[in-house]
């Protein structure tokens, strides 16, 4: 498989500076788009920006890069308490949403916005305790980074662990955004 | 080799362009116009008439004359939506095809007189021979109709060197003598039929486009179709028993001619006096349209490019505040209304100072220059608009090249055979960004077949590849056999459009014929929700309001009333739609409400 690290020729390590990515990936544009090199292959090196710029993707990516597969870990104890939360939050949501979504006329679809706005707070207080838990475990991530590669075999144990919890995180956050922005669209 | 011209094909108007001592510059017709209106007249005999002289002939022979053929390109048949035209759009053979007089013609043929009219023109400016060209589509537009696009220009002889997205053309044309920059620029392009709003960052010649998103069956041509309806209402009030002339294609394409240019003037004006001289028997009818009115019209249709804006926001992980410009494209955006939405959703003044016609031609032209190498210091990259994947078992989508990927991009999966000895896997290719996999759109389907193997044994590994047109080629290869196979998309996809459900049942009770008491019924419906409503805002924000517009909300209530008890249908719609604007301003008040009470409760 591509190591996207060696693509930019950087190391492959959890944290990475990710404005120097962005210059770095400018500058190779230049030259190896199809407009300019008849045969270069700036597929890969698109798909390799992409995974690198996003924590989580450049987490997974590197733990690929070392055999290692997060799926088939089983998600930390505090992302158990999570699922039946999120789940509720959001039914509790889609089902204030749908009359005001079918709703035309301006009064009756502010009288049925203020109807909802309950459930859009309750999302919102989900959402931010959500990125508190995403924050702590980035942060715990750069931890790891600051001895790297120290203690490699443990450290990419407990990588393959957050890397697991991450994903549960970014699905439900999406999910919480998705619901902000059909909100959003009908004020 | 011979240059490389860069076209615009739009909706409403095309124009041709080339790069000329560095600098991109458009041509003109024999006649000096840059705009070519992107029209063609078939006459029963002799050569298609292109562009003005076939824009004459819409209102005297209409269905012959062809026009927003774009609306139909790489369109199945029944996906028009809501687009009516009044020459006749058929199923042939599962395509969807045009019929004038005797000879059925794809809109791909329809799109290729019109290239091949800017082709000769440019050949007559330039005197050489002009074979070689870059075709702007709008960036929402799906796989199949780039490659209509694609084949209409191979049909006009000539070599589409590439397909580039309008809003990113315009973003060339915007930033070519601001290559310096380092900043953040939203385009938003409104035409004739599809709207488009991108999201790019200029960083010294290289142009990203960061996300992208739109409708393909939203535009200028919808508001004139309200108009036309508006005008329809009028009329039918004043002399209700030619209600069915009103509906012979003459007369419709007149109107419809008359609806389009009152438009095109109240961008200037702030009023027109409306003639129709041409009603049956002595009628004369005369309306003064005001700006005010036209925005009403103009609102609810442009209001729904405000959710495309923010989730193409949210997918570039910009705020309002983080883009440094937005640049108008589309001849709609002169209208002030238009201006003022895209001031409210961006909370910045918007940039006009790009020809919102002549934009994207200019940066095809551009585009065009690039690939000749003419243009060293640019560098384009664009993305992919729609998410890409596959049908899992379960019935989900598995995405495997997101939306907003930049292309060229390419990805892969792998599947296997689920039990032992299983014959085939049926694989659909789905576009789109909802979970289930039906609420997608299929690109195509095609099966695998193996050899019998024990479960899991069987490999095949699927690759999609977006090249730099934004066009989908697909791999399906058995490792175990090496064989391969290319897949055939052969259904034509839509767009995803919530919208056109909606539309659907709004169109309904439309309709002319006998259908009053459920009319009147829902109607009345409305009324009872409206008024209580009404009288609890007005209780709760009621005092934000001057004493004048509290008495006109009483005079709007009390003519609902009236018309309840009048039975009059008419009278009644009238007067709902009065009280729902006049009552705009309150329910912008009752909403303020709702988000203080929120703020509160976030505080709290």
């Amino acid at each position: 498989m591509t190591n996207f690290f060696a693509v930019f020729g950087l190391p492959p390590r959890p944290v990475i500076d990710v404005a120097q990515l962005s210059d770095l990936y400018a500058n190779k544009s230049k030259t190896a788009h199809p407009d300019r090199a008849a045969d270069s292959d700036f597929a890969t090196l698109n798909e390799a920006f992409r995974t690198l710029s996003d924590p989580v993707l450049r987490l997974w990516h590197l733990l690929a890069i070392a055999g290692v597969e997060p799926q088939s870990m089983t998600p930390g104890p505090e992302i158990n308490g999570w699922f039946g939360r999120v789940a509720s939050g959001l039914q509790r949501f889609d089902q204030k949403l749908h009359p005001l979504a079918q709703e035309t006329s301006s009064l009756l679809r502010a009288v049925k916005i203020r109807e909802v706005q309950p459930a859009v707070s309750e999302l919102e207080h989900l959402s931010n305790e959500l990125t508190r838990q995403k924050e702590g475990l980035l942060q715990a991530t750069a931890q790891i980074d600051a001895r790297w590669p120290e203690n490699l075999t443990a450290d990419r144990v407990w990588l393959a662990q957050i890397a697991c919890d991450l994903r549960f995180i970014e699905k439900w956050l999406a999910q919480i955004a998705e619901r902000r922005l059909r909100f959003q669209e009908l004020l | 080799m011979s240059q490389i011209v860069g076209i615009d094909l739009g909706t409403t108007n095309s124009l041709i362009g080339i790069m000329d001592s560095g600098f991109p510059i458009l041509l003109a017709d024999s006649e000096g116009f840059r705009l070519t209106p992107s029209i063609v007249h078939f006459p029963a005999s002799g050569e298609p008439l292109v562009g003005r002289a076939a824009g004459r002939m819409k209102a005297i022979s209409p269905d012959r004359t062809v026009f927003s053929v774009k609306r139909l390109m790489g369109v199945r048949p029944g996906e028009t939506g809501k687009d009516s035209f009044p020459f006749r759009v058929v199923d042939a053979q599962g395509k969807t095809s045009i019929v004038v007089g005797e000879q059925t013609i794809s809109p791909e043929e329809v799109s290729s007189y019109i290239l091949k009219k800017l082709k000769s023109d440019a050949e007559k400016s330039l005197g050489e021979p002009v074979d070689r060209a870059v075709i702007t589509v709008p960036a929402y537009f799906n796989d199949l109709q780039r490659q209509a696009t694609k084949r209409a220009g191979e049909a006009a002889g000539l070599t589409v060197e590439r397909i580039i997205n309008e809003p990113t053309a315009a973003a060339l044309a915007y930033g070519l003598d601001r290559l310096k920059d380092r900043s953040r620029i939203a385009v938003y392009d409104l035409g004739g039929g599809t709207f488009d709003i991108s999201i790019l960052e200029l960083n010294e010649g290289v142009f990203r486009v960061l996300s992208t998103n739109g409708n393909t069956r939203l535009g200028g041509d919808d508001i004139d179709r309200d108009m036309v309806r508006l005008l329809e209402e009028r009329i039918t009030a004043r002399y209700p028993e030619i209600r069915h002339e009103l509906k012979e294609p003459l007369f419709s394409a007149r109107l419809r001619e008359l609806a389009h240019d009152t438009k095109l003037r109240l961008s200037e004006e702030n009023a027109v006096q409306i003639e129709i001289p041409f009603l049956s028997g002595n009628r004369r009818f005369s309306y003064l349209l005001s700006r005010q009115e036209l925005d009403a019209i103009t609102r609810s249709i442009i209001r729904r490019t405000r959710s495309h804006c923010l989730r193409s926001m949210d997918d570039a992980k910009v705020a309002p505040r983080d883009l440094d410009e937005v640049i108008l494209v589309g001849g709609v955006t002169r209208m002030p209304i238009v201006r003022q939405l895209v001031a409210e959703i961006f909370q910045r003044l918007p940039n006009t100072s790009q020809n919102p016609d002549e934009a994207v031609a200019i940066g095809a032209t551009i585009q065009a220059g690039i690939i000749s190498g003419e243009i060293q210091s640019v560098v384009l990259l664009d993305v992919t608009p729609l998410s890409l994947g596959v049908e899992t078992f379960g019935g989900l989508m598995n995405v495997i090249i997101p939306r907003n990927t930049t292309i060229p991009c390419k990805a892969g999966e792998m599947f296997t055979n689920a039990v032992a000895n299983q014959r085939s896997m049926r694989i659909k290719v789905l576009q789109g960004e909802r979970e289930l996999a039906k609420d997608n759109w299929e690109l195509g389907s095609f099966e695998i077949e193996f050899a019998p193997v024990p479960k899991g044994v069987a490999r095949v590994g699927i690759q999609f590849e977006i090249d730099a047109n934004g066009i989908l080629h697909v791999l399906a290869r058995d490792t175990s056999t090496g064989q391969e196979i290319v897949l055939d998309l052969a259904s034509a996809v839509d767009v995803a459009d919530e919208a056109v459900e909606k539309m659907i049942a709004e169109s309904l009770d439309r309709a002319f014929d006998d259908m009053a008491e459920r009319v009147w019924t829902e109607t009345a419906i409305k009324s009872n929700e409206l008024l209580p409503a009404v009288k609890s805002a007005m209780t709760l924000v009621g005092d934000q309001l001057t004493t004048e517009d509290r008495q006109k909300i009483d005079e709007l209530v009390a003519a609902v009333n009236s018309a309840l008890e009048s039975k009059e249908i008419h009278q009644l719609k009238a007067a709902n739609a009065a009280l729902d604007e006049g009552t705009q301003h309150l329910a912008t008040l009752l909403i303020d409400r709702a988000m203080q009470e929120a703020e509160k409760r976030r505080g709290g």
